[in-house]
């Protein structure tokens, strides 16, 4: 049996220690995903927190363990476009900047671009975004999860893609 | 183009260990104070409406037994 089952199963089952390898596993994938959606702390934070809050309390409606991923991921975008509703414009009312690691390094400007460049594109397609490009979620696993049309979907990836590419200058 | 510009925002994204270690700790804590909660809200309801609807069941009864006699 799979390892990650295992655990899952095992939090099914009331284990506690279960939830904090499962934490270990998932943590920093999950925050980073919720950090390139708000780009800032302090909303990533809330987010992040409420993503575990509603694993540990969810787990047990979960019938399958086998389809954890598919599942977490569900619920990761449901707490990021619930929490982006509720907080309309959030990125933009808000005062933070992103927080990059504080290297001082040559790429500074080029970090300060890059915020910038995504901060053209709303929250939801950020998240669209990352999803597709680095978790390598497919369209349509994306539009099930997302509960929106395959078509939307889409429509939104590339409308994201082209706001970019025309800041970037790219054709 | 669009991998390589988010995977360079996000390989450069710093994250707490302290924040992590916090969420981590307190999320059953927290967990369980809400089911906890939800269990206390829950029994409150169901004794509630147990009771509300036996006393509500009760009185139409007598209602309808004191109008017989009456």
């Amino acid at each position: 049996m799979d390892n990650l089952v295992k655990i899952i199963i095992r939090l099914q089952n009331g284990d506690k220690k279960a939830f904090s390898e499962l934490y270990k596993l998932f943590a920093k994938k999950v925050y980073k995903k919720c950090f390139m959606v708000t780009l800032n702390k302090s909303d990533a934070e809330d987010i992040f927190q409420e993503i575990w809050l509603k694993l540990y309390l969810g787990i047990s409606t979960l019938n399958y363990p086998e389809k954890f991923n598919a599942w977490f991921q569900q619920l990761t975008a449901r707490v990021i476009i619930d929490y982006s509703k509720k907080n309309k414009n959030f990125v933009q009312n808000n005062d933070e900047t992103v927080d990059f690691k504080d290297d001082k390094s040559k790429h500074f400007d080029a970090k300060f671009e890059l915020e910038n460049i995504l901060k053209m594109v709303s929250e939801e397609e950020r998240m669209l975004l990352y999803m597709h490009y680095i978790e390598g979620v497919t369209f349509k696993e994306i539009s099930e999860v997302s509960g929106k049309k395959l078509s939307t979907v889409k429509m939104k990836i590339y409308r994201a893609v082209e706001k970019i590419k025309r800041r970037l200058n790219i054709d | 183009m669009i991998k390589n510009l988010l995977g360079e925002i996000e390989n450069n994204i710093y994250i707490s260990e302290e924040f992590l270690e916090k969420v981590d700790k307190e999320t059953v804590i927290k967990g369980e104070v809400v089911k906890f909660v939800n269990d206390v809200l829950l029994f409150s309801f169901v004794f509630f409406n147990l009771v509300y609807k036996s006393v509500e069941s009760g009185s139409k009864i007598k209602k309808i037994s004191g109008g017989k006699n009456g």
